[in-house]
């Protein structure tokens, strides 16, 4: 194997498989900075927009829950890409190294 | 309701049952593992034994503290909207543990973290700081749960402080002691399951008392303390304040040791990617609950009720569900508030001992030379070592406001073990100087600044004013630590560090040569 490595280095699934993975993770690493830093700017900045109201229920409140359910969303998404997408670039990476 | 004298305080049969019970359950699952628990893989790692879900669960019971359970409850009960900014802080690292670290992580260590950053490094420096890294960290998170611990169990059994103190540290010693990982995921995996049914409980409880009428519980919250506990309150007072917290809490998760050491307890890095989804569900989750019991506690018990027994609202959900369930459920809550903190500390000191024994011992004194038995012996002394410190601290801090030491342990884990972390996994061109320098300027930034800040100058020692204007260092000191990092590897080439990052390819992004 080690004989092969450099080639499994330059293979275009192996380079394919990083650039995804790199792609798909700062696409969404940036949006839980977006969604996180949003939430704690508009509290900062815009603190009389907290009083108003969504069917009776102080706006806060269901933009808060969606802070915390559009992250736990996130992981959701990155998980079932990897289980479906990457982990099939993986096993093929390790089929041609196999071989 | 408001007016009711409480058990709270008092020795109660319901309580001293579930309290009981848990010990009793959890030597069990303990004596268990004790047969499953001989190699330094099964100390360590649990045997790699763990499913996907499983470690979600542990992950969940090792991070949700009794402070972020009664703390956050009791932070919405007497500020309001405020908590929630807290909850959100604590959830928000989760995704960019599992993006960037988890896999990784889980492909290129054995047992800790430190396994990774000098991975292809020069192992006797580079694991000395990070061992000293890992063992601040733990011993600054360590003090406040101890002291909560002492204080929780005299607030909700009657017992003095000191006893309290000593049994959570002997059981807990127990559990590592004798099952080694494989029991502190069991406590951590019954602790997490109690605590996420629990907080569900109360909350159907809650909301049955205002027949399932959401936004009737928030207008009686209203009603009763005005529009303000809608609306964020002090703690946007300075935002660059929040920002920092918000920093050293977002990237502290990724450099916490006790988190990243349950990596090494699953299989592959597959099931370390779905444990993260799960854990960032759980706790997710959670925070929902304390939040809508955090108002609940407001409107049923009242503020008055709540900071009689402590100004920052702490016993708030205890005296909820006492409200909501009477002696029974207080005493059942009660248990899962002990088992919280027996589950986080147990996580804390096996990482600790990890630090001390794999890390120091077996690869800076020894070389990589000593056999599976010693590895293991040594693990132990480590244990009941840092059991006992933890013991000590707990009783010399009774009564001192150690709260900031969380904020802190998170400010370390950000700066000091995070940076070396990230670059050693992703940039060819680290060096094993550019390593020591990041970790050593990430640790002593983080504590030096925090103890100008207005956290401590202010806060505690009473002066008026404090030379670092932030209470929390996280945004100076992570960033510092990755220039640091980055100057010194540039100035250090290291050229065999530089080749081993190619190799390491292979094993980071596909798991090829991981440890089995």
């Amino acid at each position: 194997m080690s004989m092969k490595k450099d080639q499994i280095l330059e293979d275009p699934d192996f380079k394919k498989l990083k650039s995804s993975k790199w792609r798909v993770s700062l696409f969404l690493g940036s949006l839980v900075f977006i969604l996180y830093y949003g939430f704690v700017l508009l509290m900062a900045y815009n603190k009389p927009f907290f009083a108003n109201k969504v069917a009776d229920i102080y706006v806060g409140i269901p933009i808060g829950v969606f802070v915390l359910a559009s992250t736990i969303l996130i992981t959701v998404i990155y998980v079932a890409w990897a289980n479906n997408v990457y982990d099939n670039l993986v096993d093929k990476v390790k089929e041609k190294i196999r071989r | 309701m408001p007016d009711k004298a409480t058990a709270l305080g008092q020795v109660s049969a319901e309580t001293i049952f579930f309290f009981a019970l848990f010990v009793v359950i959890t030597m069990g699952v303990t004596y268990w593992a004790s047969k499953r628990t001989k190699t330094a893989k099964e100390f360590y790692a649990a045997g790699r034994s763990i499913t996907g879900f499983q470690n979600g669960l542990a992950l969940a019971g090792d991070y949700m503290s009794a402070a972020s359970f009664l703390g956050i409850a009791g932070l919405v009960a007497t500020r309001g909207y405020d908590g929630l900014l807290f909850s959100v802080g604590w959830l928000v690292g989760w995704p960019i543990l599992l993006l960037f670290i988890a896999e990784p992580l889980r492909n290129l260590g054995k047992f800790t973290y430190a396994d990774v950053v000098a991975y292809r490094l020069s192992q006797k420096p580079v694991r000395t700081c990070a061992s000293i890294a890992t063992l601040v960290t733990v011993i600054f998170y360590l003090i406040p749960q101890m002291v909560g611990a002492g204080t929780l169990i005299r607030l909700l059994l009657g017992l003095p402080y000191e006893v309290s103190v000593i049994i959570v540290g002997i059981v807990m010693i127990s559990y590592i002691l004798f099952g080694g990982m494989l029991a502190t995921t069991w406590v951590q995996i019954i602790k997490a399951g109690l605590l996420i049914g629990g907080a569900t409980l109360v909350v159907l409880f809650s909301l049955f008392a205002f027949s399932f009428d959401l936004p009737a519980l928030f207008n009686s919250v209203r009603d009763r303390y005005g529009e303000a506990a809608f609306l964020p309150g002090l703690l946007v007072a300075n935002p660059i304040d929040t920002i920092s917290l918000g920093i050293a809490l977002m990237i502290g998760v990724c450099g916490l040791p006790h988190i990243l050491m349950r990596f090494y307890t699953v299989p592959d890095q597959k099931a370390a990617r779905v444990s993260v989804a799960w854990a960032t569900g759980w706790i997710g989750y959670f925070y929902i609950l304390t939040f809508i019991i955090g108002f609940s506690a407001a409107s049923l018990v009242g503020r008055e009720v709540i900071q009689k027994f402590d100004k920052g609202g702490n016993m708030s959900a205890p005296l909820l569900a006492e409200a909501l369930g009477g002696t029974l459920f207080l005493g059942f809550l009660a248990a899962v508030a002990f088992a919280t903190i027996l589950a986080v500390v147990a996580g804390l000191t096996l990482a600790g001992a990890a630090a001390l024994a794999h890390d120091f011992y077996a690869n800076v004194i020894r070389r990589g030379t000593a056999t599976e038995k010693e590895s293991v012996k040594i693990a132990k002394l480590s244990t009941l070592f840092l059991g006992i410190i933890a013991i000590t601290l707990g009783i010399i801090f009774k009564g001192q406001n150690v709260a900031f030491l969380v904020g802190l342990a998170f400010a370390i884990a950000a700066s000091a073990n995070f940076p070396a972390l990230f670059m050693s996994m992703f940039w060819k061109k680290f060096t094993t100087s550019g390593a020591v320098a990041s970790q050593l300027t990430g640790l002593f930034l983080s504590a030096g600044l925090i103890i100008i800040s207005p956290t401590v100058m202010i806060d505690i020692l009473k002066y008026k004013e404090a030379i670092f204007p932030l209470k929390n260092p996280g945004i100076v000191s992570l960033p510092a630590a990755f220039l640091v990092g980055y100057i010194v590897s540039l100035m250090t080439p290291e050229k065999r560090a530089e080749e081993m990052f190619e190799d390491e390819k292979l094993r980071t992004y596909l798991g090829v040569g991981a440890e089995d």
